[in-house]
C-alpha cells in the first residue's frame, strides 16, 4: 500500500475498531466487509467515503539493481553464468541456444521445436518412461522450448539435488535419440493441434499480419504446416540436433543456493567433453520495403466478430530507441488506462480490450495493434485506430501521461513484480544475460527513466 | 525520455500511412465497411487461398435465397459419409431452426441469409461440452455447398477438428 494512503476518519465503518492494526490490514478488513455484507449502508458509507474519490499517488520510484554474476568460459566455449542465490534452497538452470525456430531449415519448419517437445522422451541410456521417473522422483522439472530467436533447456529442482539434476539435463541435451514411437506419437499430436489452430480467429490474424509485414523472412512463419511435420523424420531430427546444439552457441546459467566451486566442477564434469561444432551465420531475405496501406481480410464465414491487426516494421531488440518506444508504447496502447483502450473500449464500447506492442526481436521487430470487435463497428474501430495512430504521432503527450507511464513500467513491470519469485527471478536473470545483453548494461528501470 | 523522445518515436516507428491492415472475420460484412482504407485489397479464406473481392459485393446484394424447411446433408468426415439435418424457419433474412447430426442437436439462432449466403452458428452439447458448430453455405435453388466447422478444444483429442464439405443430397 502506498505510505501517504489517506486514514479513513475514525468511527465511521465496523472496519473502524481496528485502527491499530497496520494501514494493510485494516483496508482488508474493510474490503472483507464489503463483499460478505454486500452493499449494505455501512459498505455503501465505506465505498462513497471522501478519501476514495482520489486515487493515491504514486510511490517515489525504488532503486532497483540486478545482482553481479560470476561468468566463465568453458574449453569448449560453453559460457557459463552463476548467479548465487541461497535465499531459497533452490536451483535453477537454462542452458539456452542463441538459435531457434527462424533457424529451421527452408524446407522443413517445425524441426526445432520437435527437438525441444522430443528432447526428454528418450537418451542413449535412458527411456522417456525412465526419465520421467527420474525427473518425478527428485521433484525437479526438465525441459525444452524454443522462440524464433531462442532455444531453451530449462531444468530446476530443490538445491539437494543440484548436481542430479544437472546430469540429467546434461544426458537429454547430449545424447536424445528421439524414438520412433514418441515422434509418431508428437507428428500425430501436432497436426491435430495445427488443425485446430485454424480455428482459431486470433491465429489467423497472426498468420496473415507475418506474412504481410515479414514476407521470406523467417518471422513471416509463425507456426509449421501439416505437412512440414509430416515430412520431419529421425534422421532429420539428429542430424539437425547434432548441428543447433553445440557448446560454442550456447549460455548455461545457473541460479540459486548453490557453491560456485562445487557446482562449476559439476559443469565441467557433465559439459566439458561436449565437442565444439560451427556456427554457421544465416543469411535470411529482407522483410518487404512497405510504400503504402494494405489491407486484407481472412474471410471466417460464421463470425461475429472482426479480429482487427495493423502493423508495420519497426525495431529489433538492440535498437537504441528501445526505452523511448516502451514509453511512448504504454501511453499508446500497452495497458487498460492507455489511450487505444480508453478509446476503443472504454468510451466507445467496441471491444472488450484494444491494445498495441513493440515485438522486438534478434533480427528485426514489428509495431502492432489490435482489438477484437464486433462486426457491425469493425469500420467505425478501424476510424479509431488510425485516429489514436496520428494523434500520438502528430500532438505531444501530456506530462501526466508520461509520469503516469513511467511509473507504470518502473513500478509494475515484470522484472520488479516478480522479482520475489524465485525462478522468475532465473528466468529474469536468463533473459538479460543470454537474449537481451543490451540491459545488462543499464538496467530496463534506469533507462526508462 | 521525455515528451520529445515519445514524439519522435512515434513518428519514426508507427506509419499509418504505410501500415498493414489484416482484419479476420466475415467477409461479406467487413468490405463494405472498410473499402476507403486502401486500394489494394486482398482476400483470402481460413485455409490461405486467394477468394476474389467481387464475390462479396454479389453475394451481398438481391433477395435472401429460400432456405425455409428441412435439409439433409452429408457431411464428408474422413472418407465417411455422414448426415447433418437442418430445419429452418426463414423470415427475410433472418433464420432461426435446429441442427441434428451424430454429435447431438444444435439450436440455431441469429442465422442469416444474405443474397445466397447462408450463416449460422448452432449451439449444442457434445459430450457435457457447450460447442458451437458454425456452419455456412452456398444456396443454389434446393440445394446447398459448404463447409461445417467444429472449433473444438475439448475434443481435439477424440474427434478431428476439420472443415467438411457439406452437400445437399434432397429438400
Amino acid at each position: 500500500l502506498p505510505e501517504n494512503q489517506p486514514t479513513p476518519p475514525d468511527g465511521e465503518t465496523r472496519s473502524a475498531g481496528d485502527f491499530n492494526m497496520n494501514k494493510a490490514v485494516k483496508l482488508f478488513v474493510s474490503a472483507g466487509l464489503i463483499s460478505t455484507l454486500g452493499v449494505g449502508a455501512s459498505a455503501q458509507k465505506t465505498m462513497n467515503e471522501d478519501f476514495r474519490k482520489t486515487a493515491p499517488a504514486a510511490l517515489a520510484p525504488k532503486s532497483f539493481e540486478i545482482a553481479k554474476p560470476f561468468e566463465t568460459t568453458l574449453p569448449n566455449n560453453l559460457k557459463v553464468v552463476i548467479f548465487e542465490d541461497k535465499r531459497l534452497p533452490l536451483v535453477s538452470y537454462r542452458l539456452g541456444f542463441k538459435s531457434g525456430d527462424a533457424n529451421d531449415p527452408k524446407d522443413s519448419n517445425g524441426l526445432t521445436s520437435a527437438i525441444t517437445a522430443l528432447l526428454n522422451e528418450g537418451t542413449k541410456t535412458r527411456t522417456s518412461k525412465q526419465l520421467a521417473e527420474e525427473i518425478e522422483r527428485l521433484g525437479a522439472s526438465v525441459s525444452a522450448s524454443s522462440t524464433d530467436d531462442n532455444t531453451i533447456v530449462s531444468a530446476s529442482a530443490l538445491s539437494l539435488y543440484s548436481s542430479d539434476v544437472l546430469r540429467l539435463m546434461a544426458d537429454v541435451v547430449l545424447n536424445p535419440v528421439f524414438p520412433e514411437s514418441e515422434l509418431a506419437l508428437y507428428k500425430k499430436n501436432t497436426i491435430e493441434n495445427i488443425k485446430y489452430q485454424r480455428s482459431q480467429p486470433a491465429f489467423l490474424a497472426s498468420e496473415q499480419i507475418a506474412r504481410t509485414i515479414y514476407g521470406t523472412h523467417p518471422y513471416g512463419i509463425v507456426s509449421a504446416s501439416a505437412a512440414d511435420v509430416e515430412r520431419i523424420t529421425r534422421e532429420k531430427l539428429q542430424a539437425f540436433h547434432q548441428k543447433m546444439f553445440t557448446p560454442n552457441n550456447a549460455t548455461l546459467i545457473v541460479v540459486g543456493d548453490v557453491n560456485r566451486e562445487n557446482i562449476l566442477k559439476e559443469i565441467r564434469d557433465a559439459f566439458g567433453g561436449w565437442q565444439k561444432g560451427t556456427v554457421e551465420a544465416t543469411k535470411f531475405d529482407t522483410p518487404p520495403v512497405r510504400t503504402a496501406t494494405t489491407l486484407t481480410v481472412v474471410d471466417r464465414p460464421g463470425s461475429l466478430q472482426s479480429n482487427i491487426v495493423l502493423a508495420n516494421l519497426a525495431i529489433d531488440r538492440s535498437n537504441p530507441d528501445y526505452f523511448p518506444v516502451l514509453v511512448m508504447n504504454q501511453i499508446l496502447g500497452a495497458g487498460a488506462s492507455s489511450r487505444l483502450f480508453m478509446n476503443l473500449r472504454e468510451a466507445k464500447g467496441y471491444t472488450y480490450g484494444a491494445y498495441s506492442r513493440f515485438d522486438t526481436r534478434r533480427l528485426a521487430g514489428n509495431f502492432e495493434t489490435n482489438a477484437e470487435v464486433r462486426t457491425p463497428v469493425t469500420g467505425d474501430s478501424l476510424k479509431e485506430f488510425f485516429y489514436e495512430l496520428n494523434r500520438v504521432r502528430n500532438e505531444r503527450a501530456s506530462e501526466k501521461e508520461l509520469r503516469d507511464a513511467k511509473s507504470y513500467l518502473t513500478e509494475f513491470s515484470a522484472p520488479r513484480r516478480n522479482a520475489g519469485r524465485f525462478d522468475e527471478s532465473a528466468r529474469f536473470a536468463a533473459t538479460l544475460r543470454f537474449a537481451r545483453p543490451i540491459i545488462c548494461k543499464r538496467t530496463a528501470i534506469k533507462s526508462t527513466r | 525520455v521525455t515528451l520529445e523522445d515519445v514524439e519522435r518515436v512515434a513518428k519514426k516507428y508507427i506509419s499509418p500511412d504505410k501500415i498493414a491492415i489484416v482484419i479476420v472475420g466475415e467477409a461479406g460484412e467487413i468490405l463494405p465497411q472498410i473499402k476507403t482504407y486502401s486500394n489494394k485489397i486482398e482476400v483470402f479464406d481460413a485455409e490461405g487461398k486467394a477468394v476474389d473481392v467481387a464475390t462479396y459485393s454479389n453475394a451481398n446484394t438481391g433477395t435472401p435465397a429460400n432456405v425455409n424447411g428441412k435439409w439433409n446433408l452429408t457431411i464428408d468426415f474422413q472418407g465417411q459419409q455422414l448426415p447433418v439435418r437442418l430445419m429452418l424457419k426463414q423470415d427475410g433474412g433472418k433464420v432461426s431452426g435446429s441442427l441434428e447430426s451424430m454429435m447431438g442437436k444444435g439450436e440455431i439462432a441469429d442465422a442469416k441469409v444474405s443474397g445466397n449466403k447462408f450463416n449460422g452458428t448452432a449451439k449444442s452439447q457434445i459430450q457435457g461440452q457447450s460447442v458451437d458448430l458454425v456452419i455456412s453455405g452456398t444456396v443454389d435453388g434446393n440445394s446447398m455447398k459448404g463447409t461445417l466447422t467444429i472449433p473444438m478444444r475439448a475434443l481435439r483429442r477424440s474427434i478431428s477438428p476439420e472443415t467438411r464439405e457439406v452437400r445437399k443430397l434432397n429438400k
